[in-house]
């Protein structure tokens, strides 16, 4: 990004935040939009709260913990099915019903079926794993046939063909699918703990914001919330990428 | 190690014939050249061979197990190194310092971890030859392997072919004739004119 660019995105988001102070200062009641400074000044306090950090790792865990499972699972059948056709066949159902089934149903079936406390994992692994899963069978689809020609010609294993090959087929549609799941992931795990009102989470934190008319606080938690994503985001797409470039080292 | 033997073999491609009743036999152990136009059917013998192709009739018998084939286009894994893409197709059945010094020998950088689609189209080329020998097939297909080498690094790629095929069934596609005879053995003209044996 260069310094034109840069400039100009700056001056797009002051902008937004004098719209959101000014939006504020003419509705004029915290409880329905609270401004930029309180929601600043709430977020310099809130993380002395006791049971912030515990919110935060408790959500944080979970919604982390669903979203790998969903990472490591959509790999290999997603490596799977672009193998044996018969895999993406009979999986093509259940990828299906999870793609399109609106999440508050899932969410609201989970409720009766299983432990609030898993819940955020489950709903987590439910929005993550479609997109992980479908861009990893994509890759490998879009591994180069006069490769797999050579590979079949020098009798390579599929250890091999797996690491050569096929790897660098899936990378560029697996670090956009990480940078995508994850994100849909917090949103749906969140969602999923208001739901649920899931104790000691981040999402009971909202809900209890949105109960107390405490506007502030519900836009401190989104802000958070944005953060942690943000961060769990890049986190995981550097470490995908260091284990990529590990690999090419070979 | 068996003859190659190719008999009464037909191919065609759609409405395209390429090889009617086609029979040749490449002798085992030896170097045979195969000169001729481009599209006369060449590759396609070679792929014949392979097995990468079927015929529509015909057999294609004593083919050995191992084949090393330099196919035309390079074909390398190329977000790895020169190192890793002979290390691909041999696993550990090389050393390090095997792969490396047949990447020496070519006059590549053997300790470079760059990946090879940083490599001119020279260097791919080399790389692609390196892999085919360092296999340690019993009969190797070349198809226009030096192309794209300029004429000293040419002599050089082709007598390292030479050094490392000795015993081994090499038939090897062309269209320069210096080429085919640099390297020696029988030369076949294409389109053939009669069945050759």
């Amino acid at each position: 990004m260069n310094k034109k660019t840069q400039l100009w995105k700056g001056l797009s988001a002051a902008f937004a935040l004098l719209l959101w102070q000014l939006l504020a200062m003419k509705i004029g009641m915290n409880i329905l939009l609270a401004s930029p400074v309180e929601v600043l000044k709430r977020l310099a306090g809130i993380w002395k709260e006791t049971d912030f950090w515990s919110a935060v790792f408790f959500s944080f865990g979970r919604i982390s913990l669903g979203f790998l499972l969903a990472f490591a699972v959509g790999i290999v059948l997603g490596i799977l099915a672009g193998r044996l056709k018969f895999l993406e066949y009979f999986l093509f159902p259940y990828v299906t019903v999870i793609k399109t089934v609106p999440i508050a149903s899932f969410i609201i079936l989970c409720l009766l079926w299983m432990n609030f406390n898993q819940l955020t994992v489950l709903i987590a692994f439910l929005i993550a794993f479609p997109v992980i899963y479908t861009n990893v069978l994509q890759g490998i689809r879009s591994t180069d046939k006069k490769m797999r020609e050579l590979a079949k010609l020098y009798r390579v294993p599929w250890q091999r063909r797996l690491i050569y090959m096929d790897m660098p087929s899936v990378k560029p549609y697996l670090l956009s699918a990480c940078s995508v799941a994850i994100g849909m992931a917090w949103k749906a795990g969140i969602a999923a703990e208001v739901i649920g009102l899931v104790d000691g989470s981040v999402g009971e934190k909202l809900y209890q914001a949105k109960v107390y008319f405490q506007n502030a606080d519900l836009l401190c938690w989104t802000i958070l919330i944005i953060l942690l994503s943000v961060l769990s985001e890049k986190i995981f797409v550097f470490l995908v990428k260091s284990v990529f470039r590990g690999v090419e080292k070979l | 190690m068996n003859d190659i033997e190719l008999k009464n073999v037909s191919k065609s491609f759609g409405e395209r014939q390429v090889w009617d009743a086609f029979s040749c036999t490449f002798k085992a152990g030896e170097i045979t050249c195969i000169e001729g136009a481009s599209g006369c059917g060449k590759t396609t013998l070679l792929r014949l061979i392979a097995g990468i192709e079927q015929p529509d009739s015909g057999t294609v018998t004593g083919v050995p197990e191992r084949i090393a084939f330099v196919f035309q286009e390079d074909r390398l894994c190329e977000d790895f190194s020169a190192r890793s893409n002979l290390r691909f197709v041999c696993g550990s059945s090389k050393t390090k310092a095997e792969l490396s010094a047949h990447l020496k020998e070519l006059g590549l950088d053997a300790g470079s971890h760059q990946p090879v689609r940083t490599f001119s189209g020279g260097m791919k080329r080399r790389v692609a030859i390196a892999r085919a020998i360092c296999f340690d097939a019993d009969c190797i297909l070349l198809d226009e392997p030096f192309q794209g080498l300029d004429a000293e690094l040419k002599q050089s790629v082709m007598d390292y072919v030479l050094r490392y095929t000795k015993g081994k069934t090499v038939i090897c596609v062309t269209h320069d004739h210096s080429e085919a005879e640099y390297l020696g053995g029988r030369t076949i003209l294409f389109p053939p004119s009669d069945n050759l044996t």
